[in-house]
C-alpha cells in the first residue's frame, strides 16, 4: 500500500471538506465514501506502482474519476457540472468532524483527561494505594494504564480532523485501550456504587469511575473510527484479551506470591514447606515483604486483593514468619518495600510513628536514628574471676521527631547489668533498681510524658534490652553507659577468658563499619586478638583497638593469664555487715561423653560458616556415638556437611526435640547446636523446655552461634540451666580443643564457685566487691526460679541491694528526683556503683602517667612487638 | 443540429440517473464484488457514462437503505477491498426494477409500432 504524503492528505481532506455537505444531503454516509474513495486511490496507486501518493496524484485521481460529479448530486441540485459547485458554503460549526462537539468534548473529559487525572493522583500521592491496594505497583502498569488515555485522545483527534491516515495502529491501540480501561473497570466495580453515591451527594468520588468512563470513551469511538478508515478494526474482545493477558503476566509472579503465602501458612508441614520453596523460586520478595507490613489495606496489589476476596488473607504475623523462613532475614531487618509516586519513601513511614515505643521489643530500624559513638572499657582480675566492662553509647537521631533508642546487649556468659547512666544536660546521672514492674511501670510513665528516662531489663539468658527516650531530633544524641559485671571463664588454671559484650539487635542504624572503640586493662598480662597490646604502669597490661562492629557481631574475647596458686578469694557482702562471700574454683572429674547429637542450622547465614560447622564436627571425640541432624525445612540426619544446601530461615526446635531424645537415651550425653543467629520463632519451644523440665539432668545443649544477632530460641530456654553458650568466642569453636579434652574425659571441668559464708573474713585473698555481685546474681537466679513468693521477693531485694538487673529486677533512669519519688524508686549513690575509669581527681595523674608510659614505649617497642606473647600450654 | 445534441445529451444524463442504481444492484445481482472492481465493470459498461467517482455515494446511499451490504476483506495485492452483495430486499428491487423497465421499454415500442 502506498504512502500518503501530508500535502495529498491534505488536499483528499479538502475535497471531502467541500463534499461533505453534499453527500450528507445525498443520503450517503460522508465517511464511508471517505473510504472508498481512499481506497479507489489506493488502488489506483498501487496499480501505477506509486510508492507515495502525493497531492498530485489525488487531484489528478480525484479529477479524473469525478468524484461526486453529477450522478450523485441530488435532485434539487442544479444542472451542469457538479464538480466545479462551491460546496463550501453548506459548511457550519462540526461539519468536516467524524464526530459532534458534544461527544469530542465528553471523550476529551472522561476518556483522556480524567484518566490522567487519575493516574497522576494516584502516582503522585498514592491514594488508592494507601487504603485499598496497589493499581499500579510496577512502571509496566504505569506504561499500560498510560495507553487509555493516548490511544482515546488519538482517535479523538483522529475524528475530529477526519484523519485515517494510521486507522490500522490506531484500531489496535484503541482496542487495547478499551480492554487496559475494562481490566481496570472490573477491579474496581465494587467501589463503583460508592462512588456513584459519593458523586451524587458530596459531589467527589469521580477518580474510581475512571476506568470505565474510559472504557465507554474508547468503545463509543470505535464505529465512527471504523466508518473513517473504512477498514475492519482490531477486534475490542482482542484487545480484552491481550490487556488481560499483559496484567496477568505482570502480576504472574504476585499471583504465585500469594499462593506460595497460602500454602505456606498451611498447618500441613508437607503443604507449609511446598509453599516455602514455591516462593523461594518464583515469589516476589517485594510483595512479601508488602504483607508483612500492617496497614489498613485488606491486599497490598490487584491480585493480591483479588485473592483477599477469594480466601481469607494470611495475617501479616504469619507472613513475617514466611518472610524469614523464604529468605533466612527477619522482615524488619530490610528496608520497608518502596510504593510508586513520589511519596517515594517507605510503605511504613517510620518517620512518623514508632509502633513499638515502650515495648519489649527491638522491631524495626528507625530512619534517622543511628549510633554515633560507642566505647567499651574494660578491667578484669583474671586471679579473681571478674570482668567488670562498662559500654558507653551515644546515640544520634536526625530525624525530625524525638525517637526512642532500642537495643538488645549480648552481655559475656553470666554476666549482669551492674550499672546504667544517663547523662541529662551534661551531668551523669545514676539508675535506680527496682522490680522488673516497677522500673518498667516509672519508664513508661515517663516515656508518655516524653522527658529523659532510660531502662535496662533482661531479655533472655546473658541479654539484656536497653531502652532509651527521648533522643532528641534534628541531630540530637542521648549518651548512655551500661556497666556488666561478668565472671571470668576458666579455660585452665594458668589462663580465663571473657566476651565482649556486643549488639544482638538494635532499631538504630549500625553500620558493617561502625568503630568500637575497645579498651580492656587488667594487672594480668592480656591477650585478645586483633587488639593492640601495651604495658600499663603498675605493672599490668591492656589491649585496645577500634574495631569495626562487624569484628563484635563474630564473637570476641579477651584473654588473661592468671596465677594458679590463686583458688580461693574473698569479699564483704554489699550494704550488709555480717556476710562475705567467698569464692573458690570447683575441679570437676572428667567424665568421657557418651553419646553426642549435633543439629546443624539449615538457615542461609550458615553459608558463610560452613568450615567453622566443619570445624566443630572434626572437634567431636572418637569413639563417640553420634547423630548429626540437619534442621533445613525437614529433619534430616546427614553425614557430613558437603551435600548440605543452606537456605532461607530455619525452625531449629524440632531437630533440637529429636536431638534431645536421642542423646536423652545415654547418660553423660550432650547437644551441639551450630547455628546462626534465631531471629524468629518459628516453633513453639515449650515440648522443648518440657524435656529439660522432666530431665533437668538431661544432656547438655552446647548453643554455638555464628555470627550475631538474636535467638529467641535460646531465650525460650533461658530457666534451663543445661544449655552452655561457649565463650572464648561468640561462635565458641576457639574452646572446643578444651572441650575437645573435657569430652574424652582426658581434662577436668574447672569452674568459679561462689557462695555466702556468715562471717566477714574468711580464707584466702580480699577481693573486689565484683565477686559479691556475681555471688548476688547466681543467687538471685535461683530465688527466682522458686514458686514461692517469698524467694522471689528475696531475689528482688537482693537484686536491688547489689544494684543488678535480673529477671526479676530491672534499671531505670528518671530525669527527676520527683519522677523517682513518685515511682518509689531511689537512685543509687554514685560512689556504690562499679567503675572503671578513675574519678576525674585522678585523671590527672593518668595523664602524667600516661606521658611517662609513652616515653618508655618509645624506649622499648624497637625490642619487643606490639601483639601479646603466646599464652602457655595449657595445665 | 447543435440543438438536437444538446437535448439529447440532456435526456442521457436524465436517463443515466434513473438506470444507474439499476446498473449497481443488477450488477450485484450473481456476485459480489468489491467497491474498486465494481466501479471498473460499470465505468466499461457500454453507454452507461458514469464518472467511478459517482458510484461511491450511490453505494453508500444504498447501503443506508439496506439495499446492500458492504464487508471489509485484507488483500494480498493491494489496500483493504469493501465488498458489496445484494440484500435480499435488494433482489426483490432489481427484480421489480427489471421487470418494470422491461415493460416501459415494451411499452415504448408497442407506441412506436401503432404510430408506424
Amino acid at each position: 500500500m502506498s504512502k500518503w504524503t501530508d500535502s495529498a492528505e491534505q488536499a483528499f481532506q479538502e475535497h471531502l471538506s467541500r463534499t461533505r455537505a453534499r453527500l450528507e444531503a445525498s443520503g450517503a454516509d460522508p465517511d464511508e465514501v471517505a473510504g472508498d474513495l481512499r481506497r479507489h486511490i489506493d488502488e489506483e496507486a498501487t496499480a501505477a506502482k506509486l510508492p507515495v501518493v502525493a497531492r498530485q496524484d489525488v487531484e489528478r485521481i480525484l479529477g479524473r474519476i469525478g468524484a461526486l460529479a453529477a450522478g450523485d448530486a441530488p435532485a434539487a441540485a442544479p444542472a451542469g457540472n457538479p464538480s466545479t459547485l462551491d460546496l463550501t458554503k453548506g459548511r457550519k460549526s462540526g461539519v468536516g468532524r467524524s464526530i459532534s462537539t458534544a461527544g469530542l468534548c465528553f471523550g476529551i473529559v472522561f476518556g483522556v483527561l480524567l484518566p490522567l487525572a487519575t493516574l497522576a493522583v494516584e502516582y503522585f500521592t498514592g491514594m488508592c494505594n494507601s487504603t485499598l491496594f496497589d493499581p499500579i505497583p510496577t512502571p509496566f502498569h504505569i506504561v499500560l494504564v498510560l495507553c487509555v488515555p493516548v490511544a482515546n485522545g488519538m482517535v479523538l483527534m483522529a475524528l475530529s480532523r477526519s484523519r485515517t491516515a494510521i486507522p490500522r495502529t490506531l484500531g489496535v491501540l484503541s482496542a487495547l485501550a478499551a480492554g487496559i480501561a475494562f481490566y481496570y473497570s472490573i477491579i474496581f466495580l465494587p467501589f463503583t456504587p460508592f462512588a456513584v453515591i459519593g458523586i451524587l451527594a458530596f459531589g467527589m468520588g469521580l477518580l474510581p469511575l475512571s476506568p470505565l468512563l474510559s472504557f465507554i470513551v474508547a468503545l463509543a469511538t470505535r464505529p465512527a473510527l471504523c466508518r473513517l478508515g473504512g477498514i475492519r478494526l482490531f477486534p475490542v474482545w482482542l484487545g480484552i484479551a491481550i490487556a488481560f493477558a499483559l496484567v496477568v503476566a505482570l502480576d504472574t509472579p504476585k499471583l504465585a506470591t500469594q499462593i506460595g503465602i497460602h500454602m505456606a501458612a498451611s498447618r500441613d508441614q508437607a503443604t507449609s514447606n511446598a509453599g516455602v520453596r514455591m516462593l523461594r523460586k518464583v515469589g516476589s520478595l517485594d510483595t512479601l515483604l508488602r504483607q508483612c507490613y500492617v496497614g489498613n489495606r485488606f491486599a497490598s496489589d490487584v491480585v493480591g486483593a483479588v485473592c483477599s476476596l477469594c480466601a481469607n488473607p494470611v495475617p501479616p504475623e504469619q507472613v513475617r514468619d514466611i518472610y524469614y523462613r523464604v529468605t533466612g532475614t527477619p522482615y524488619n531487618a530490610v528496608k520497608p518495600p518502596k510504593i510508586t509516586g513520589l511519596r517515594g519513601g517507605a510503605m511504613v513511614n517510620d518517620n512518623e510513628f514508632d509502633f513499638d515505643r515502650g515495648g519489649d521489643a527491638v522491631a524495626s530500624r528507625i530512619r534517622g536514628l543511628a549510633l554515633s559513638d560507642s566505647r567499651i572499657d574494660g578491667k578484669l582480675d583474671a586471679d579473681q574471676g571478674w570482668c567488670y566492662t562498662e559500654w558507653t553509647l551515644v546515640i544520634r537521631n536526625d530525624a525530625r521527631q524525638q525517637h526512642e533508642a532500642r537495643a538488645e546487649l549480648v552481655l559475656p556468659a553470666g554476666g549482669v547489668v551492674s550499672r546504667l547512666t544517663l547523662w541529662i544536660n551534661g551531668e551523669e546521672r545514676e539508675a535506680a533498681f527496682g522490680s522488673r514492674e516497677q522500673v518498667k511501670t516509672a519508664y513508661t510513665q515517663v516515656v508518655e510524658r516524653r522527658r529523659d528516662p532510660v531502662l535496662v531489663t533482661t531479655c533472655g539468658k546473658d541479654r539484656v534490652l536497653l531502652q532509651c527516650f527521648p533522643v532528641p531530633p534534628n541531630g540530637g544524641t542521648m549518651k548512655v553507659r551500661v556497666g556488666i559485671t561478668a565472671p571470668l571463664l576458666l579455660v585452665s588454671r594458668h589462663e580465663a577468658v571473657c566476651d565482649v559484650p556486643r549488639f544482638a539487635q538494635c532499631n538504630f542504624d549500625l553500620s558493617f563499619y561502625n568503630l568500637h572503640s575497645i579498651w580492656f586493662e587488667s594487672k594480668n598480662e592480656l591477650f585478645a586478638p586483633g587488639m593492640i597490646y601495651e604495658d600499663v604502669k603498675d605493672g599490668g597490661t591492656a589491649v585496645r583497638n577500634l574495631l569495626p562492629n562487624f569484628v563484635l557481631d563474630n564473637g570476641m574475647s579477651v584473654h588473661a593469664r592468671r596465677n594458679p596458686e590463686v583458688t580461693t578469694v574473698w569479699t564483704r557482702g554489699l550494704r550488709a555487715t555480717n556476710e562475705a562471700i567467698c569464692q573458690a574454683i570447683e575441679e570437676h572429674a572428667a567424665t568421657k561423653l557418651q553419646r553426642v547429637a549435633v543439629v546443624i542450622d539449615g538457615s542461609s547465614r550458615m553459608n558463610s560458616h560452613r568450615d567453622a560447622a566443619a570445624h566443630v564436627l572434626n572437634a567431636l571425640p572418637e569413639g563417640v556415638e553420634r547423630a548429626i541432624l540437619f534442621a533445613g525445612d525437614r529433619c534430616n540426619e546427614v553425614s557430613d556437611l558437603t551435600s548440605l544446601r543452606f537456605v532461607g530461615g530455619c525452625d531449629n526446635v524440632p531437630a533440637l526435640e529429636r536431638a534431645w531424645d536421642f542423646a536423652a537415651a545415654q547418660s553423660n550425653s550432650a547437644i551441639i547446636w551450630l547455628h546462626a543467629t534465631q531471629p524468629i520463632e518459628l516453633g513453639a519451644t515449650g515440648t522443648l523446655e518440657q524435656r529439660w523440665f522432666r530431665r533437668p539432668d538431661g544432656p547438655v545443649l552446647y548453643d554455638i552461634q555464628f555470627g550475631g544477632g538474636p535467638n529467641v530460641v535460646a531465650a525460650k530456654l533461658d530457666q534451663v540451666t543445661a544449655v552452655v553458650r561457649l565463650a572464648g568466642t561468640t561462635n565458641g569453636t576457639d574452646r572446643l580443643a578444651q572441650l575437645k579434652d573435657e569430652w574424652r574425659g582426658a581434662a577436668p571441668h574447672l569452674e568459679f564457685k561462689r557462695w555466702r559464708a556468715d562471717n566477714a573474713v574468711t580464707n584466702g585473698t580480699e577481693a573486689d566487691a565484683h565477686i559479691a555481685r556475681l555471688w548476688a546474681h547466681d543467687h538471685a537466679m535461683e530465688l527466682g526460679a522458686s514458686r514461692k513468693k517469698a524467694k522471689r521477693d528475696q531475689a528482688v531485694e537482693l537484686s536491688q541491694r547489689y544494684q543488678l538487673v535480673t529477671p526479676m529486677s530491672g534499671a531505670v533512669v528518671l530525669e527527676t528526683a520527683e519522677q523517682f519519688k513518685a515511682a518509689g524508686l531511689e537512685p543509687v549513690d554514685a560512689e556504690t556503683t562499679p567503675q572503671v575509669v578513675p574519678e576525674p581527681c585522678a585523671t590527672g595523674m593518668i595523664i602524667i602517667a600516661a606521658g611517662l608510659l609513652l616515653a618508655r614505649r618509645k624506649h622499648t617497642e624497637k625490642s619487643r612487638p606490639e601483639v601479646a606473647p603466646t599464652f602457655p600450654a595449657r595445665a | 443540429m447543435r440543438d438536437q445534441q444538446d437535448y439529447f445529451d440532456n435526456w442521457i444524463v436524465q436517463v443515466r440517473k434513473g438506470v444507474l442504481e439499476f446498473y449497481i444492484l443488477a450488477a450485484l445481482y450473481t456476485q459480489e464484488r468489491y467497491g474498486y472492481d465494481l466501479v471498473k465493470t460499470l465505468v466499461d459498461q457500454p453507454g452507461l457514462g458514469v464518472s467511478e467517482g459517482t458510484v461511491y455515494p450511490l453505494l453508500s446511499r444504498l447501503r443506508v437503505q439496506k439495499l446492500v451490504t458492504s464487508r471489509l476483506e485484507e488483500s494480498t495485492e493491494g489496500p483493504v477491498r469493501k465488498y458489496y452483495a445484494l440484500t435480499a430486499r435488494g433482489k426483490q428491487i432489481v427484480d421489480v426494477m427489471d421487470e418494470h423497465l422491461t415493460a416501459l421499454i415494451q411499452g415504448s415500442r408497442k407506441l412506436r409500432q401503432r404510430g408506424e
